[in-house]
């Protein structure tokens, strides 16, 4: 049975009472209805899951994505609607959930297998494919608090695969653990993919899974409000969260002297030497509104003055918001014994930064490359982007690339 | 294929739950299994601990109860006499003081996984089962060196002992529950019990009591269990009917926890 739904949501609504421990008392609790406030968690979510097909659940902090997985997981009850739910649900709101780490590997599959309702006739007729799958036999005797973290997961995804359920739910699990970790977990995921297993994974991070998913759906307070391709839905999801933190971020367009004096931090002795970064702004030239569009030129302006007696380097270093290295740029500057006053403009022509959330850094190195000073983080800017002509949330950056398309016709003038 | 309709009112019946919780029987004994070696295994004293434990208790309770303050147990030994008391009430105390936080304790697992919650109370029988094992190897051998003898009724010693566990869930079952609304009942529920030994016939038979304040015994389910098991090892009289009324409200108890239980089971999460 191939075709056909897996998940048919409908109407789904989840109310939460506030909880108010200092004036709540023992009756209140016993009565919720009576006492407090309430806030929707979730509101009338109307949604219909493929059978096989892999759904990306997104939204910012709050949005109702782990409540809508612990709705269907049956951890938490629905406050109205339905949810009608076709085939063996396993859910993985954590990685390893259950795990004793003072038990061994061999023993955690048994009480894996049965927190996930396996029975012990089940288990034992996997369990050579579970340990094949886990891929260290000689560790399978030792106790699980002496594994790598991969070692851990893959146990854990072996075992989760094995059970061989129809649904799979997965809970922000690649938001725990290093780059590495996550790299792994994916591949698991892909895997499972293969099976033609349904899937629905909830994460913050969409860039790291949309080559996953079929479908995304984006939530915001409690309410569905995309459904449709990846693509789509991300863009859909940082237009909404960029629109959000717009008035918060638009201000950080200029920083000034006092921000950037306490942001300063000096990696060795200056020996005499000076450098003060006096002002930062990043703005589009050509229009004067707060926003910053991509897909216009975009000007950082710096302002700074200096005294050294040796060549040194200006560093802009662009990245995410998680961190990662996206762009460097650098201006050489000169010796100088007296105190310089620069101003200094690096023009990104139009569509270089693709619409996402940049944090700026500005270090200074010595011709060899060593940091000497480092302003990190000096603000977070959220790039926007007016025009559908690239895909905007296609990578950070956008490289001039050359298409050379040349085409060979047959005889018959048929493309082939 | 298996289909399944997740709405607000968890329209089970209480066969399927029953039945949902045998199903789940494996994760409860995965659990004990889990709780007995972090208890035993890993440690020095390993399971001797508990044998030292009766033995210590047995010691403490002969040099109050039967050298000093010399209470009458008819023709049995006061260690032989006691001991039963002692290790019935060890897996009561037991019982009751485990299951009580477990809902609390185990929020990790509740927030991430469904199963039947009874079920996480229903692991605490088997650890508790092995302590009474052991309390009850030390009773054989008091029992061989004072030289008692054995009667046909030790049969009847299973039926205690689940009746003893019913006593011990149940209990443990309501507080449990009753802890999520009232944070600090699991901490009261062990000065009760620490208390509640004392009206219980532990140290002392229960025919000792004067029949105007009998019924105070008879409220207790406990005391039931004790009297009941010494009649059985003993092969003395059985006791008087009126410990059958706290039986009886046990049962009642049991059975409303099971079913309340099953209510609220799917609120749990919101609730801790």
């Amino acid at each position: 049975m191939k075709s056909g739904k897996a998940i048919i949501i409908k109407g789904l609504s989840k109310e939460y009472y506030k909880k108010d421990s200092s004036t709540s008392g023992f009756f209140d609790k016993l009565r919720p209805n009576k006492s407090g406030q309430s806030f929707f968690a979730l509101k009338d979510i109307n949604l219909e899951i493929n059978r096989g097909e892999v759904i990306g659940i997104i939204g910012s902090n709050g949005a109702g994505k782990s409540t809508l997985l612990k709705i269907l997981a049956e951890v938490t009850p629905p406050t109205s609607g339905s949810v009608e739910v076709f085939g063996k649900v396993a859910s993985i709101l954590e990685i390893g959930i259950g795990f004793q780490p003072e038990l061994s590997g061999y023993e955690n599959i048994f009480l894996s297998g049965k927190l996930y309702g396996l029975t012990k006739k089940q288990i034992i007729s996997k369990l050579d494919k579970i340990i094949e799958m886990f891929g260290f036999p000689d560790f399978i005797n030792t106790e699980v608090k002496h594994y790598s973290s991969g070692m851990y997961m893959r146990l854990a995804f072996s075992i989760i695969i094995n059970i061989e359920a129809d649904i799979y739910l997965f809970d922000e699990i690649l938001s725990v653990g290093d780059s590495v970790f996550q790299g792994r977990a994916l591949k698991e995921i892909e895997k499972l993919r293969e099976t033609s297993a349904t899937i629905c994974i909830v994460t913050h991070t969409p860039k790291i899974i949309y080559h996953l998913c079929d479908r995304m759906i984006l939530l915001d307070k409690g309410s569905l409000i995309f459904n449709e391709d990846p693509n789509s839905t991300i863009i859909e999801y940082q237009k909404a969260s960029s629109l959000k933190q717009s008035e918060v971020i638009s201000k950080n367009n200029f920083v000034d002297v006092n921000t950037l004096s306490n942001l300063k931090r000096c990696f060795i002795d200056l020996n005499g030497a000076s450098f003060d970064l006096l002002n930062f702004k990043i703005y589009n030239p050509d229009h004067n509104e707060e926003k910053i569009c991509g897909d216009k030129e975009i000007t950082v302006e710096l302002n700074f003055s200096y005294i050294s007696s040796q060549d040194f380097r200006l560093i802009l270093l662009i990245q995410d918001q998680y961190g990662t290295a996206i762009v460097t740029h650098f201006a050489e500057i000169e010796k100088s014994q007296v105190k310089n006053d620069v101003n200094l403009l690096m023009i990104f022509p139009e569509n270089s930064l693709n619409a996402s959330r940049f944090v700026f850094d500005v270090l200074i190195s010595d011709t060899n490359n060593k940091i000497i000073i480092g302003y990190r983080n000096i603000t977070k800017v959220d790039i926007t982007n007016d025009t559908n002509k690239i895909s905007r949330f296609m990578g950070y950056v956008n490289i001039p690339v050359k298409n050379i398309v040349s085409v060979n016709k047959n005889k018959n003038g048929n493309t082939i | 294929m298996e289909h399944k309709l997740i709405s607000p009112k968890n329209k089970i019946s209480l066969h399927s739950y029953l039945r949902l919780i045998w199903d789940y029987r494996y994760f409860s004994h995965s659990l004990a299994v889990g709780e007995i070696k972090n208890k035993h295994a890993r440690t020095f004293t390993g399971l001797f601990l508990s044998v030292i434990q009766s033995l210590i208790g047995l010691a403490v309770y002969w040099l109050i109860f039967g050298i000093a303050i010399k209470i009458n147990t008819g023709d049995i030994p006061y260690p032989v006499f006691a001991l039963p008391g002692i290790i019935v009430w060890q897996y009561f105390s037991y019982l009751v003081g485990n299951s009580s936080g477990v809902l609390t304790n185990s929020e990790h697992l509740i927030n991430k996984l469904y199963f039947p919650r009874i079920n996480l109370t229903l692991a605490k029988i088997l650890p508790g089962l092995l302590d009474f094992g052991s309390g009850f190897l030390v009773f054989l051998v008091i029992f061989l060196i004072f030289g008692v003898s054995f009667s046909i009724t030790w049969l009847a010693i299973p039926l205690v002992v689940i009746v003893l566990i019913v006593c011990g869930l149940t209990l443990g079952l309501w507080t449990s529950i009753l802890s999520l609304y009232v944070r600090d009942l699991s901490q009261i529920i062990i000065q009760v019990t620490n208390f509640l030994i004392f009206v219980t016939p532990v140290f002392y038979p229960g025919t000792i009591v004067p029949g105007n304040f009998r019924f105070i015994l008879y409220l207790n389910p406990v005391a039931g269990v004790i009297e009941y098991f010494r009649a059985i090892l003993f092969g003395s009289t059985l006791p008087d009917n009126g410990y059958l009324i706290g039986f009886a409200i046990i049962s009642v108890l049991f059975v409303s926890a099971v079913i309340v239980y099953k209510r609220i089971e799917k609120q749990i999460t919101d609730l801790l």
